[in-house]
């Protein structure tokens, strides 16, 4: 049970960070996806993330381990 | 006998005019080199029955399909599906780049497990672009959009140039990494402060591109 809370903190914790890297972001700033039929801003891209989507989800692991990487300095 | 490449290029909306743009460019290299005959299904010719009907008569060895997609299928012009379970077999034998969203994470196995596909290389998520805002209904004048050629390219231009499945899509990771570090490190010119979001969507590519079946297939 407490291993559960911890991991959702945690997950918590790590939407907040790639909100915050999102933030510093030009908000308009837009992103083309084969699939979506217009293109998507910074802002929609936070409001996927805060409203949990699949794709919101998606940002959220990709954005994580970006940072992890340039932190680890492997690219 | 000349070997021939097929390539999907509707242009119906942003995105795919996008891809229209990027294998347009492609084209023109590859014209260029001489080898290789090209199949261009572009706009109104990028349906299902002109597909079919060019996969069976023309054979082509190198599959090139750009445009929207789901998990289980491609589609051509006007969002009409070209491509699914049902005319799968059409891939046997064949090597194919599919540059559609989320088309990789069950086509792939379907592509390769029923239509008896060589290889399939694909992305797992929806394939990102970065658009330049003061530019982005022209995507010849889009400063940003031309960033994301040069790997697209480097998947083709690998595979006909004699490389495996394997080291092409290797080859492009490299080229991945190599413009997320250009684009973080030396002072390129980031008017619109896009380099960030630049960045992060060429590893989000990074991340996704898969490739299924026999990686050590040649075209």
């Amino acid at each position: 049970m407490r291993k559960n809370n911890n991991t959702g903190r945690i997950r918590e914790g790590i939407k907040e960070i790639v909100i915050e890297r999102l933030l510093t972001l030009n908000k308009d700033s837009k992103i083309l996806l084969m699939g979506f039929n217009k293109p998507l801003s910074v802002k929609d891209m936070l409001d996927e993330v805060k409203r949990d989507t699949p794709f919101g989800k998606k940002i959220v692991e990709v954005q994580f381990k970006y940072i992890q990487m340039l932190a680890n300095g492997e690219i | 006998m000349q070997k021939s490449i097929l390539f999907t290029r509707p242009s119906h909306d942003q995105a795919t005019a996008c891809l229209h743009y990027f294998s347009g460019k492609l084209i023109e290299e590859i014209k260029g080199v001489g080898e290789y005959s090209i199949i261009n299904l572009e706009r109104h010719k990028a349906t299902r029955e002109i597909f079919e009907k060019s996969m069976t008569k023309s054979k082509p060895r190198l599959v090139v399909l750009n445009g929207h997609g789901f998990k289980q299928g491609v589609c051509g012009q006007d969002k009409k599906i070209i491509l699914d379970k049902d005319n799968i077999n059409l891939l046997d034998s064949k090597i194919i780049y599919a540059v559609a969203c989320d088309s990789s994470e069950e086509l792939g196995e379907i592509a390769t497990a029923k239509g008896n596909a060589d290889a399939y290389v694909g992305y797992e998520a929806h394939f990102m672009v970065v658009t330049d805002p003061s530019r982005s209904s022209t995507p010849s004048k889009d400063k940003n959009i031309k960033i994301f050629i040069k790997p697209y390219a480097t998947m083709v231009l690998s595979l006909i140039s004699g490389l495996s499945v394997e080291k092409a899509i290797n080859h492009t990771k490299d080229t991945l990494r190599g413009l997320i570090r250009e684009y973080g490190v030396y002072g390129i010119s980031d008017k619109y402060g896009d380099a960030p979001l630049i960045r992060f969507a060429l590893y989000w590519d990074l991340t996704f591109l898969k490739g299924y079946g026999d990686l050590s297939s040649i075209v």
